[in-house]
């Protein structure tokens, strides 16, 4: 009896991605090696920061970390405490007590004011320290050992991506998005990327 | 020229992109060494490392090293790679874990070093030059730039060792060649070091007058040190290439050699080509674009879209770089030369005197006032239009391929004989004899 050939997987690559500045980089790069039948994961830190962030491409396939930094017990204590419980209180007011829709407006100018002054100066250092833990812990659903390369895509992802190198010693960890290395391919997929909702969107 | 001389004077030579590397200056710092070591003067070369060369530029010129002369001894200072590196696993445990911490840690200690990104290696290069100073004493330093950090170890070497250093303006450090303007805010440490290191030169050397004249005026003390060394052709490189039959059928082949960047009117170039492709006499010509997109190999597809060179209209062929062996048949192939250039008035570019040697016809395609256009004025077979609109480069490639049909033998004649006066070594000639006269000077007092 014989046993059909199984088709190898196509090669993966993982992006490690935490800013919302690498994104355009993210788009391009993972368009450039999709079309040319490499699959793109990311683990992205969409948690905090991300509203504004421009759309990742479709062919990149989301693990999250989003719900687990949301998670974290102190940066969940100043969402509550500052932002969502006043919030919430205030707008349940407005119409019933005089002076909560005026009250709302003046929360919510405030708490704009102390995410952009107090939250992330004090953050912004320490996010990127804080969720590699997080992410280290989670990543047995990505399968690395598996991989053909990890691309830091931004610097704050560096540290994940030390911890990676450390834990994987034969899989290339790297900041170059470098798309030399299947220049050589032929494109796959010509027809323009996957359709939108096509995507795979996944916490980790 | 006897290389057996007992006294034969001693340069150490400060040039970052020197063979094997392809990069665009690197023509003229071949020469010059080159040249030197023709002259009879002992050559050692501080060039970049090896691996800055494959693993970040991302490609050399083996056969353009093997026309350096074998007399010529290179070193290769180190580079910090800092900048550059990519492998995490290379970053070690503090970068590792704590990136922000060791790029500031890296740009607190810049703060003490010179103004440029390649400081660390005018820093090896500088200590390396001091080392051999002690072997055996150099007898004069010459530094080109880019990296200007070539231009601070000369200064280095000159502080240290009393050696006279000349400094080589390949490129502009402190003006913006293509905003004209310049190029760091005022307070900022540039300026003060290009005031020091110009007015403790020997001299100063620029590729054209318009780029002496700048410096000359920022920098008075320093005026009459200040000289033009052209760049030119290299009859080793060129093949003579065989001149062109007039034939009013054949389909014209029009070409550009040379690296496509993001500065440069490509635009322009292809809609004009366009033009006279679909609407012209010369319909079914083709444009072959010869040569490397971006300095960087890394950066080639990005540019590829950004340049619109993936969309491009019929007749329009990439064929990518030339070897040095290949470059006399891209240029025997070619009917009509585009001269494509980005910039201003301080503006040369190289390629154009490689381009006059052909004897073939060019077409600029630059903003007019381009430094290039002093040169071109003379040579018989240019053809420039009045602006970058698509139309005026369409009637000027037009002409210039009427040209070519023609093929004029006394045209082509004349238009090499004026090249021949541009070969690199005929402008170093009094720059070499300059140097030769310094050094006995010192000796001799």
């Amino acid at each position: 009896m014989t046993t059909a050939p199984t088709a190898a997987p196509p090669e993966r690559v993982v992006l490690l991605l935490y800013r919302t500045s690498g994104v355009t980089r993210a788009n391009g790069y993972a368009e450039y090696v999709s079309e040319r039948g490499v699959e793109v994961q990311a683990v992205v830190a969409d948690g905090q920061g991300w509203r504004r962030a421009p759309r990742l491409h479709p062919s990149i396939d989301v693990y999250s970390l989003g719900r687990a930094e949301n998670r974290l017990p102190l940066l969940w204590a100043y969402v509550a405490l500052v932002e969502r419980l006043p919030g919430g209180l205030l707008r349940r007011l407005q119409g019933r007590v005089p002076g909560a829709g005026s009250a709302a407006r003046v929360h919510r100018k405030v708490a704009g004011k102390l995410r952009k002054h107090v939250f992330w100066r004090v953050y912004r250092p320490l996010r990127h320290q804080v969720l590699t833990p997080v992410a280290v812990r989670r990543l047995g659903r990505l399968d690395l050992a598996g991989a053909a390369r990890v691309i830091c895509m931004d610097e704050a992802a560096i540290p994940l991506g030390w911890a990676i190198a450390k834990r994987y010693p034969g899989l290339e960890v790297t900041r170059a998005a470098d798309r030399r290395v299947y220049e050589d391919r032929p494109v796959a997929a010509p027809d323009g990327p996957p359709a939108a909702g096509s995507r795979r969107y996944a916490t980790l | 020229m006897n290389d057996e001389q007992p006294t034969r004077p001693r340069v150490l030579y400060l040039a970052f992109y020197f063979p094997p590397s392809r990069a665009s200056g690197v023509y003229r710092a071949r020469a010059t060494a080159n040249y030197f070591a023709e002259a009879g003067w002992d050559v050692t070369v501080a060039r970049a490392p090896q691996w800055f060369l494959t693993d970040v530029v991302g490609s050399t010129d083996d056969e353009l090293e093997a026309t350096v002369d074998p007399r010529i001894r290179t070193v290769s200072p180190e580079l910090d790679n800092f900048p550059w590196e990519t492998d995490i696993r290379a970053f070690g445990r503090f970068r590792g874990n704590f990136p922000f911490l060791a790029k500031r840690w890296h740009e607190w200690r810049q703060r003490f070093a010179f103004p440029d990104r390649y400081a660390s290696w005018g820093e090896a290069a500088a200590a390396e030059g001091l080392r051999l100073h002690a072997e055996r004493p150099f007898d004069l330093v010459i530094a080109t730039g880019n990296p200007f950090a070539a231009f601070g170890a000369a200064y280095e070497l000159g502080r240290r060792t009393g050696v006279p250093y000349i400094v080589d303006y390949r490129d502009s450090w402190t003006l913006d060649l293509f905003a004209n303007a310049d190029a760091f805010p005022r307070g900022h440490r540039a300026w003060k070091w290009e005031r020091r290191l110009l007015e403790g030169a020997a001299e100063a050397l620029f590729v054209n007058e318009a780029l002496r004249s700048w410096h000359a005026e920022r920098y008075p003390k320093a005026a009459d040190r200040m000289h033009v060394v052209l760049n030119g052709w290299d009859p080793d490189v060129l093949p003579e290439v065989p001149a062109a039959a007039a034939d009013g059928d054949r389909p014209l082949s029009f070409a550009y050699v040379g690296t496509l960047t993001g500065a440069q009117p490509i635009e322009a170039m292809v809609e004009g080509f366009d033009r006279v492709n679909r609407e012209t006499r010369h319909a079914g010509s083709s444009l072959d674009l010869y040569g490397h997109i971006g300095f960087f190999s890394g950066s080639e597809s990005r540019l590829r879209g950004r340049l619109g060179l993936d969309e491009l209209p019929d007749g329009v062929r990439i064929r990518g770089p030339v070897s040095k062996a290949e470059i006399g048949r891209a240029y025997a192939d070619s009917d009509v030369l585009v001269f494509l250039a980005g910039g201003s008035k301080y503006v040369t570019s190289g390629k154009i005197f490689e381009y006059m040697a052909t004897g073939r016809p060019i077409v600029s395609v630059h903003e007019r006032g381009c430094a290039a256009e002093e040169l071109l004025r003379d040579y018989p077979l240019w053809f420039a239009p009045a602006s970058l609109d698509p139309a005026e480069v369409a009637a000027a490639m037009a002409e210039a391929g009427d040209a070519a049909r023609k093929a004029d033998p006394d045209a082509a004649a004349e238009a090499r004989r004026y090249a021949a006066s541009f070969t690199r070594y005929r402008a170093l000639a009094p720059f070499e004899r300059r140097c030769r006269d310094l050094v006995a000077g010192r000796s001799g007092q």
